[in-house]
C-alpha cells in the first residue's frame, strides 16, 4: 500500500523537449526523468545546459514544446494549477523583497500557502531560527545583502512546503556558515517525504546532502547516478602538490595522467595501487624543497563532472 | 540517505483555496509593500483633483454651471484614467522587471487574484482623492453632486475599465514601450478628449472617434452620474463595458501564458 502511494507520487517527466524559438535550438530534448518523494537530487551542469528550463517547465511557467511531466498519474502540463499547488520554486534571480522585511516576505508566502495567520508566523520564525537570519528578521529588503535575500528567498520557497520542491542555486552568496544549514534542511525536507530538487553549481557541498545527480548538458541527461554509482565508476584519488615557483620536479610523478595549472598547482589522478608511491613521491619534494604542500582525496564529484563534461 | 518507498512518509497535495482568500493573501502582501506609497498617493490624488478644479477655472474667465460641471467631472475621470493607465501599468512593469510578477506566477493563486490584487488596492487608495475632489467642486462652484448606488457603481466600474486597460498595455508591451504609450494616454486624455469640455468644440470626426474610444464615455457616465442631466448613458456604457471586457481579457491571458 505504501509503495503503491509512493509510487503514485512520483514526479516523472516524459521525453521532456523544449524548443523557445520555433526552428531555434533546444533548450530541453527527450529529457525522461523520475523523481520519488524524500529523494534529494542534484541537478548539475554548464550555463545553458537546460536545468532552469526544466524546473520552470516543472512548476508550469514554461510549457514544454512536447513531452508530459506527471505527479502521480495527473499530468501537470494539462493543469498548471495543479502545478503550482504540488510544487513550490526557489528562483535564481533573488524574490522581490522591495519595501518588505524578511519576517513580512515569508510569513505573506506561508499565508498564501494556506497557512492561519498565527502558524504562518511560527513557521517564518523556525525557518528564520534554522538559517541563523534572526538578526536581520525585521531588516528592509533593499538594506540587505545578496546573501541574506538569497536566504530569504530560499525561506519563502519552503515555508509550508508543498511535495516537490525546486531549488535554483540556494547557497550562492551565501556564507560558509550558512551554507551547511541549507544543504541540511533540504536533506531534512527530502527525509520527511518531500521531493527535493536542486539546481547547484557547489558540487563539494552538494556530494555530501544529495541522493542522486542527474547532469544535464545541452539539454539532454548526460548522467543520472548515485554517489556510490559515481565513486565506482572511477575509483581514482586525486594528488594535488603547490610545486614552489620556479623549481623544476627533479623526478617523474608516478601516474600517467597529471597536469600542472597556470598556478603551479600539479594535479595527478591515481589508481589505488599508485598511492603509496605517489606518496613517497611527494613527500621526497616536500622534503627537498620542491613542493610547498600537497593533498590525497579521493576524486570527488568535481573532477568527474570535469571528466565527463570534457570527455564529450 | 536511501530512499525507502516504506518509510517515506507521504504527503498531501495542497488543496485549492478559494479564490478570495488567495486574492485577500496578495492584498495584504501588496499593502505591505507599499505602506508607506499608499498614504503618499492618497493625498496626491486628492491635490490633483483639487488642482484640476481650482487650477483649470483660472484658465476660464467666466466658468458657468455648464463649464463647472464639465471641470469637475473631468477632474475626477482624469483622476481614474491616470492610475488606472498611468500607474497600475509603471506598477506592472516595475513588478515585471524586479521578477516579483515572475515570481507571483509560480504561487499556488488563481492569476485572475495576481491582476485584481494590486488593481483593487490602488483603486480604493484612489478613492479618498475623489470624493476631496468632490468637495473641492461644491465648494468652489456650489454644485449639486448626487451621490448614491449609480455615482459608486459608475466610478468602480471607470476604476476597473481604467485598470483594464493599464494592464493589458504593460502586459502586452515592452517595459520601454509601456511608459510610453502611458504617456500618450495622459496627454491625449488630458488634452484632446471631451472630458473637460464639451465635445460640440471638437470636430466631428473626431466627436465620432471619441464615442468609441474608452476615455470620453467614462467621463460622460461619470458626469451624467454625478449631476444627472437625463441624458441617456447606454451607447456610452456598452462602449465602456466592451473595453472593459476586452482589455481585461487580453491581460488575463497575457497573464497565464506560459513561455
Amino acid at each position: 500500500m505504501t509503495s503503491a502511494t509512493s509510487r503514485a507520487d512520483a514526479l516523472s517527466l516524459d521525453q521532456v523537449t523544449k524548443t523557445y524559438k520555433r526552428g531555434g535550438v533546444a533548450a530541453n530534448q527527450a529529457i525522461s526523468l523520475t523523481f520519488r518523494p524524500g529523494e534529494l537530487v542534484a541537478l548539475i551542469g554548464h550555463n545553458g545546459a537546460g536545468k532552469t528550463t526544466l524546473l520552470s517547465q516543472i512548476i508550469g511557467t514554461v510549457k514544454p514544446t512536447s513531452g508530459d511531466i506527471r505527479y502521480g498519474a495527473s499530468s501537470l502540463v494539462a493543469a498548471p494549477d495543479l502545478a503550482r499547488r504540488v510544487a513550490a520554486m526557489m528562483p535564481q534571480m533573488y524574490a522581490p523583497l522591495t519595501g518588505v522585511t524578511p519576517l513580512q516576505a515569508i510569513t505573506s508566502i506561508a499565508r498564501l500557502r494556506g497557512l492561519p495567520a498565527s502558524d504562518a508566523k511560527r513557521a517564518a520564525l523556525d525557518l528564520i531560527d534554522s538559517l541563523d537570519i534572526g538578526e536581520w528578521k525585521d531588516t528592509g529588503g533593499e538594506k540587505l545583502s545578496g546573501g541574506l535575500r538569497r536566504l530569504t528567498s530560499y525561506a519563502m520557497a519552503v515555508v509550508a512546503p508543498p511535495p516537490v520542491l525546486l531549488v535554483d542555486e540556494p547557497t550562492n552568496d551565501v556564507d560558509p556558515v550558512r551554507r551547511p544549514l541549507i544543504w541540511r534542511h533540504l536533506r531534512r525536507l527530502a527525509d520527511d517525504g518531500h521531493t527535493v530538487v536542486v539546481v547547484t553549481h557547489n558540487l563539494l557541498e552538494v556530494q555530501r546532502a544529495a541522493d542522486r545527480y542527474v547532469l544535464l548538458q545541452n539539454g539532454a541527461v548526460l548522467v543520472d547516478s548515485t554517489p556510490r554509482q559515481l565513486a565506482q565508476q572511477s575509483r581514482t584519488a586525486t594528488l594535488t602538490v603547490s610545486v614552489r615557483p620556479g623549481t623544476e620536479i627533479p623526478s617523474t610523478p608516478p601516474a600517467a595522467a597529471h597536469a600542472i595549472d597556470e598556478d603551479g598547482q600539479l594535479t595527478l589522478d591515481l589508481e589505488p595501487a599508485q598511492i603509496p608511491a605517489a606518496i613517497e613521491w611527494v613527500l621526497q619534494l616536500v622534503a627537498t624543497g620542491a613542493a610547498d604542500s600537497y593533498a590525497l582525496a579521493p576524486a570527488s564529484l568535481e573532477t568527474l563532472y570535469e571528466g565527463i563534461t570534457n570527455g564529450r | 540517505m536511501a530512499v525507502d518507498a516504506f518509510t517515506t512518509p507521504t504527503l498531501a497535495v495542497p488543496r485549492r483555496r478559494a479564490w478570495l482568500v488567495s486574492w485577500w493573501g496578495l492584498v495584504r502582501w501588496s499593502v505591505t509593500r507599499h505602506k508607506y506609497l499608499l498614504p503618499a498617493f492618497t493625498a496626491v490624488q486628492a491635490l490633483f483633483a483639487v488642482a484640476i478644479v481650482y487650477g483649470l477655472a483660472l484658465m476660464i474667465p467666466d466658468v458657468d454651471q455648464e463649464a463647472a460641471r464639465y471641470l469637475s467631472s473631468g477632474a475626477w475621470t482624469l483622476g481614474i484614467i491616470a492610475v488606472g493607465c498611468v500607474l497600475a501599468p509603471q506598477i506592472m512593469s516595475t513588478s515585471k522587471q524586479e521578477g516579483l510578477l515572475d515570481y507571483q506566477k509560480t504561487l499556488p493563486v488563481p492569476r485572475s487574484a495576481i491582476l485584481l490584487a494590486d488593481a483593487v488596492v490602488w483603486s480604493l487608495a484612489a478613492l479618498p482623492g475623489i470624493a476631496v475632489g468632490m468637495l473641492a467642486a461644491f465648494l468652489r462652484f456650489g454644485l449639486d453632486i448626487h451621490i448614491d448606488l449609480f455615482t459608486i457603481g459608475a466610478i468602480l466600474g471607470a476604476q476597473f475599465t481604467a485598470v483594464s486597460i493599464g494592464y493589458a498595455i504593460a502586459l502586452w508591451l515592452p517595459i520601454g514601450a509601456t511608459s510610453l504609450a502611458t504617456q500618450v494616454i495622459m496627454i491625449g486624455g488630458l488634452l484632446f478628449s471631451p472630458i473637460t469640455f464639451p465635445a460640440e468644440r471638437l470636430p466631428v470626426w473626431a466627436v465620432t472617434l471619441h464615442q468609441f474610444l474608452p476615455f470620453t464615455p467614462l467621463g460622460d457616465t461619470i458626469r451624467e452620474a454625478t449631476f444627472r442631466a437625463g441624458e441617456s448613458q447606454v451607447l456610452n456604457i456598452i462602449v465602456v463595458a466592451v473595453w472593459a471586457g476586452a482589455t481585461y481579457l487580453a491581460a488575463y491571458l497575457a497573464l497565464r501564458k506560459r513561455r
